[in-house]
């Protein structure tokens, strides 16, 4: 279980985050809504420690890294086990898709290489890119440098995985196909926590979906809650407007 | 009317060219360790520590502050034959540890500009998987970052291939050493520099050669 506890972000003057305490149960997927602004990618960037927060504890299970005081290693076996996909993908832009897949595996966790290259050759297979191993990113479609980011989340085999707006920057023909990938990886039993503006995927795949809104959580439930039966008026706005847009 | 000889300028090539070895050792020398110093300026700018901060504005203000010249005269007569550390080296190195320390202090922003080039959700994408920012930069960001520095880079090599005349004046047996030797015996000076300018004229067209040559194997792979 991936859990934020009192987690506050301050940029200058700006209190991005305002203590905010979220579960994410193993095996369960976590979609977190909001409008810009409301702190949902401050906070899984907290997840991962990318962002490291003003204050508070983010704990994966065992690992528990507490802002006034945590060790490097505590840091990197939470980055070893709860690994990210970025809006902008983050390929290694040096290495081919299956050397993108194994860098973690054979840097971080120091399997041989031959090894390696299966397990790698493995996850691109998973994600439909086993005819493109050998292409860098920039010979790759957006779409496909994504699943090449989530098979490269996916293969260091981590207890979390982070989808920041991952269909986000993507051409619409291509975000199904992400989507799909994504929702095997839950069906897989994958620990995930999403932030997306698909609600539809939101609908069909999530355990939980948070919604937040000026740096806290304004409400969350079951999909079927917060999409067919809000609370709050905030929540309610918020849908609406998505509605009208979608 | 100054009778230009052509004989005396064709016959000046041999005896100059035979100190080429010295000058591009001299220049490939400069350029590895002036890189490997750069290197660590480039990074050390990069810290947030105050007392480094400072101590990096006053070093490069004063490599980059004053003339090369006058500082070859000062680490190569002065500093270094009085150093314990440099006092048993050979005036050669000397001069190259002075010209490192004068032209790293240029190849530093070269570096530190490439790297911040590469984009920084590069960084992100190592972090994510649970590499270490050393590794990182060793084997993501730094490969990327050459692919930038290859042009400014080139053209400090170009800086330091022609500053390498300048340790003539500290008794550095170069090729324009060589040409005042040879012109001080017939002064025959038009026929004699001119020959040495050719002769680092024709080895500036053949590094720009190799350095556009070296430009294009790489825009292949990032293309």
């Amino acid at each position: 279980m991936l859990k934020f506890e009192n987690i506050r972000k301050v940029f200058g003057d700006n209190e991005v985050l305002k203590s905010v305490s979220l579960e994410v149960p193993t095996g369960k997927v976590v979609v977190i809504l909001g409008p810009s602004g409301s702190g949902k990618t401050t906070l899984l960037r907290c997840g991962n420690y990318l962002e490291p927060p003003t204050s508070g504890i983010v704990q994966l299970d065992d690992i528990i890294v507490n802002r006034d005081k945590y060790s490097k290693r505590q840091l990197k076996l939470l980055r070893e086990n709860c690994t990210m996909v970025f809006q902008n993908y983050n390929l290694f832009k040096n290495k081919s898709a299956l050397e993108n897949v194994m860098e973690g595996l054979v840097i971080v966790k120091k399997i041989k290489k031959n090894e390696a290259t299966d397990i790698a050759e493995m996850y691109l297979q998973k994600v439909g890119l086993g005819d493109r191993m050998d292409f860098y990113p920039s010979q790759q479609s957006g779409g496909q440098q994504q699943r090449v980011g989530i098979a490269r989340a996916m293969a260091m085999e981590p207890r979390v995985i982070l989808f920041d707006e991952p269909t986000a920057a993507l051409d619409p023909e291509l975000v199904d196909d992400v989507l799909e990938v994504m929702k095997s990886v839950a069906e897989a039993g994958m620990t995930m926590a999403v932030v997306t503006h698909e609600m539809q995927f939101a609908r069909e795949v999530a355990d939980e979906v948070v919604f937040m809104a000026d740096g806290y959580i304004v409400e969350q439930g079951t999909p079927e809650d917060i999409f067919n039966n809000p609370q709050q008026e905030r929540t309610k706005q918020f849908l609406t407007r998505v509605r009208r847009a979608g | 009317m100054y009778e230009f000889n052509m004989k005396i300028f064709e016959g000046a090539f041999s005896p100059i060219a035979s100190c080429m070895g010295v000058t591009l050792f001299l220049t490939f020398a400069t350029f590895i360790i002036g890189f490997m110093m750069a290197l660590a300026i480039a990074f050390l700018s990069m810290s947030k520590n105050k007392a480094v901060s400072a101590f990096l504005k006053i070093w490069l203000s004063f490599f980059r502050g004053t003339p090369l010249l006058v500082q070859l005269f000062f680490f190569v007569y002065g500093l270094f034959p009085n150093l314990p550390l440099t006092r048993s080296m050979t005036p050669i190195w000397h001069a190259i540890i002075c010209l490192s320390l004068a032209y790293s202090a240029y190849m530093a922003e070269t570096i530190r500009g490439a790297i911040q080039s590469v984009d920084k959700g590069q960084l992100e994408g190592c972090l994510s998987i649970g590499m270490t920012y050393f590794q990182g930069m060793r084997r993501i960001i730094l490969p990327q970052a050459v692919h930038y520095m290859i042009p400014p880079l080139s053209n400090n090599f170009l800086e330091v291939f022609k500053g390498t005349s300048l340790a003539s004046m500290v008794g550095i047996t170069e090729m324009m050493l060589k040409a005042k030797m040879l012109s001080s015996r017939n002064l025959r000076f038009m026929e004699i520099y001119l020959a040495v300018l050719c002769i680092y004229w024709g080895l500036n067209i053949i590094f720009t050669i190799i350095q556009k040559y070296i430009e294009n194997h790489l825009n292949q792979k990032y293309a």
